[in-house]
């Protein structure tokens, strides 16, 4: 068993058994956004990248079907009355050979990579409907900045490609309480529309449980795509995306 | 803990007693008639229901039947009293988490049952290692036919919901367990990697469906009838929301007698039922392809009065095509409030906005488009006179996940590319009491596309709708279609397509 396996088996087991032996003794977190209102989590992220990245006059296929890589996210929120402002940061990094394709380039030539993809996202949130329900939906806006490195370790190009930028994003969150201490957050948000990127697609899940106080345990999957650069651009994405578990320790108040 | 043995005790007797068909209710012959609807009705403009001007009251629940069997001393002088009720009769009084767990782990053994061992579909090979592949690998986008992935999928998340919905969940907290049973069948129910395309398809597109269904299957329940009817109703109620009607035959509600909910009818209820001919034109060629259609238009609630629940306004439309189209289903639309409230009332006029769920399904010769989006819904009505008032409606939308033609199916793997993006809904209605002498509407959809060929869709669809009522709920009418799809790809040469449709048909409306 891989150690990035090993690590996704071992971190899922312990949230169930955290989760279970804590459960009962929990109630489920108001939400909504009452007078005040502020949360932060940690993510533990076991992510996975795929996509062709476009780098000059070559291209190489980036992933890994293997294995899962065990990287970092997280987010703050505060509030008051419906707005909610928005704070969140993810990275991740991969390292892998795959195969270069480009003129000049023999057939079959593989490339080792280094590969890391960063976000930080500032968000404004209004949530729509009423509080004192067992739910909220929020719809949101903002400014995601990211910051994406490729460096080629060998083969007929090596060298660093380095891509930073702000795009425009918009999106809605859906949370609600699914009795007990159980809760459930479903988001989505596109964005890009050629200021930064050209487009991006985003959708999430998140499964989470109130263990205790103000402690919050959760297990997520979110998946994100983006599209990148025009097509004589010297760094280019048609479909990357980034995807993964996340496991969440959240406090909220 | 308790309350949950509880339920799957029952869970399991209801069952068991239902298999049996031991319920002495069967005998029974109804009590009361059903609640009868106000002859007032509201129309929609292709989107959110446009209410008429008259008023209408909310129709109150019959009362529940005497009891005719008694399990407790006989009386001397028998008075009919109602039995002691600790509890409601009649699910659901709080949420059944493990009846709506062993309801969506039936919904996921049992089509991959089918597809392993009746169907031999390699695909539903499982093993722990094909799970722990769809786990690291993750999602992809699938290469699915459009009837499979924006109609079959869709299908399938509204009996995930109504799993829910049926055991005691509200709206919301049934959505989730849409999208939680949408992952669960794309990680661990196949073999191959898990779809984003049908994550979300069948999710969203399944809340739509769901809420509609369960819905339209609570007007059919009576849960104060009995005998032959009551039977009919129950099964008419299964055929339109199957596991709505599982939950209750489970539960024993089959044959049980009581009352009906509060909020069973909606202020309104009515709809059309459409047989006519339609001639599509393709590319300049009005006669390139005709034939029959039959549709089913169907308004629930009523957009200027109903804010308080998702739902509780919602149109539903569905158009079954002849033999000149290859799929049956040609059509479907729904339209649902998830949201909604006033703006501004006066003496003459009325504007209400909804946050609204749309589903669009488009599948005919000429044309492969829809999906699931939200829309910002502004709903005006002005009364111009006693008889004659003006509609008008505005939806800008976001489109979360959509599906739009491709010449490029070599490319794509799909004769369709999936993707995301905007749109914009307009509609106007010149009325005269309860007909619509004039109906405009006017739809500009823009999809980026997230698979398929790099570039963007732009389709529009203009409609003119004119009807003329022949006798009593007969109406006869004619529509016009002008559809415009205008593809511009990165790497393909762009593609520019028109689509002129004429449609003659006669109606006759229900309430």
């Amino acid at each position: 068993m891989k150690r990035g396996t090993l690590r996704l088996a071992l971190a899922a087991a312990g949230f169930l058994a955290i989760g279970l032996y804590l459960a009962p003794r929990a109630d489920a977190q108001d939400h909504g956004n009452p007078d005040s209102f502020w949360r932060a989590t940690a993510y533990l992220w076991f992510a996975n990248i795929d996509g062709i990245n476009h780098i000059g006059d070559v291209s190489v296929v980036v992933g890994d079907t293997s294995s899962l890589h065990a990287s970092f996210a997280g987010d703050v929120q505060v509030g008051k009355g419906r707005f909610r402002g928005i704070a969140r940061f993810s990275t991740t990094s991969l390292a892998n050979s795959g195969p270069l394709e480009g003129e000049g380039v023999p057939d079959g030539t593989e490339v080792d990579y280094d590969f890391s993809w960063t976000t930080a996202e500032l968000l404004a949130a209004w949530q729509v409907g009423r509080f004192e329900t067992g739910h909220a939906f929020k719809l949101s806006g903002g400014l995601r900045y990211v910051h994406q490195k490729q460096n080629l370790l060998n083969g007929p190009e090596p060298g660093e490609a380095t891509k930073n930028w702000v795009e425009p994003v918009g999106g809605a969150e859906y949370f609600a309480e699914m009795g007990g201490p159980f809760w459930v957050a479903v988001d989505g948000s596109i964005g890009g529309f050629g200021i930064g990127s050209q487009f991006t697609w985003q959708v999430g899940a998140e499964l989470g449980i109130r263990v205790g106080g103000p402690v919050h345990l959760s297990l997520s999957y979110d998946y994100l795509q983006t599209e990148v650069g025009t097509k004589d651009s010297d760094y280019r994405w048609d479909e990357g995306v980034n995807q993964g578990w996340l496991f969440g320790l959240m406090i909220k108040q | 803990m308790n309350g949950m043995r509880m339920c799957g005790n029952r869970w399991l007797s209801s069952l068991i007693l239902c298999l049996a068909i031991a319920s002495p209710a069967l005998g029974q012959e109804r009590s009361a008639d059903g609640p009868r609807l106000s002859a007032d009705w509201s129309d929609l403009v292709s989107g959110i229901d446009i209410a008429r001007e008259m008023p209408h009251g909310r129709v109150m629940p019959t009362q529940a039947p005497l009891p005719l069997y008694s399990t407790g001393p006989i009386p001397l002088m028998a008075a009919p009293t109602a039995p002691p009720q600790d509890k409601p009769q009649f699910c659901c009084d709080r949420r059944y988490v493990w009846a709506t767990l062993g309801e969506v782990g039936i919904l996921l053994v049992v089509p991959w049952y089918f597809n392993r061992h009746v169907a031999d579909d390699s695909t539903a090979v499982l093993s722990f290692d094909s799970w722990k592949r769809n786990i690291v690998q993750g999602m992809e986008w699938d290469a699915d036919a459009f009837q499979t992935n924006m109609w079959a999928h869709p299908y399938h998340g509204n009996v995930y919901f109504n799993a829910a919905r049926s055991n005691g969940y509200n709206f919301w907290q049934s959505s989730a367990w849409a999208w939680g049973g949408s992952f669960l069948w794309e990680t661990f129910g196949e073999n191959n990697r898990p779809a984003i395309n049908d994550w979300a398809a069948t999710a969203i597109g399944g809340i739509a469906l769901g809420e509609s269904l369960n819905r339209m299957s609570r007007l059919i329940w009576d849960n104060s009838a009995t005998g032959f009817g009551r039977t009919m109703r129950e099964f008419g109620g299964f055929l339109v929301n199957p596991l709505g009607g599982f939950s209750r035959l489970v539960r024993g509600e089959w044959t049980k007698v009581g009352a009906n909910p509060e909020d069973r009818f909606p202020t309104r209820s009515a709809g059309d039922l459409v047989l006519g001919f339609r001639s599509v034109g393709e590319g300049g060629q009005a006669d390139a392809s005709s034939g029959g259609f039959f549709a089913f238009d169907y308004q629930y609630g009523n957009a200027f009065e109903d804010f308080d629940h998702p739902y509780d306004a919602f149109r539903f439309y569905i158009q079954m095509n002849g033999s000149n189209e290859e799929q049956s289903i040609g059509q479907a639309h729904l339209t649902g409030s998830l949201y909604g409230t006033e703006l501004k009332r006066t003496e003459k006029a009325d504007h209400v906005f909804h946050l609204a769920q749309h589903f669009d399904y488009v599948n005919i010769r000429s044309l492969e488009t829809g999906g699931s989006s939200l829309s910002a819904t502004f709903l005006s009505r002005w009364k111009v006179s006693d008889k004659w008032s003006i509609l008008a409606r505005a939806e800008p939308s976001a489109l979360l996940i959509w599906g739009v033609n491709s010449e490029y199916a070599d490319f794509t793997r799909r004769s369709y590319d999936f993707g995301s993006g905007a749109g914009l809904r307009l509609g106007g209605q010149l009325r005269k009491g309860k007909w619509d002498i004039l109906d405009l509407r006017y739809s500009f959809f823009w999809q980026h596309t997230l698979n398929g060929g790099v570039g963007d869709h732009l389709l529009h669809f203009l409609s003119a709708h004119a009807r003329v009522p022949i006798y009593k709920a007969f109406d006869i009418g004619v529509t016009g279609y002008y559809s415009i799809r205008d593809s511009y790809y990165r790497d393909f040469p762009d593609v520019f397509r028109r689509f002129p449709e004429f449609r003659a048909y006669a109606t006759w409306s229900f309430e």
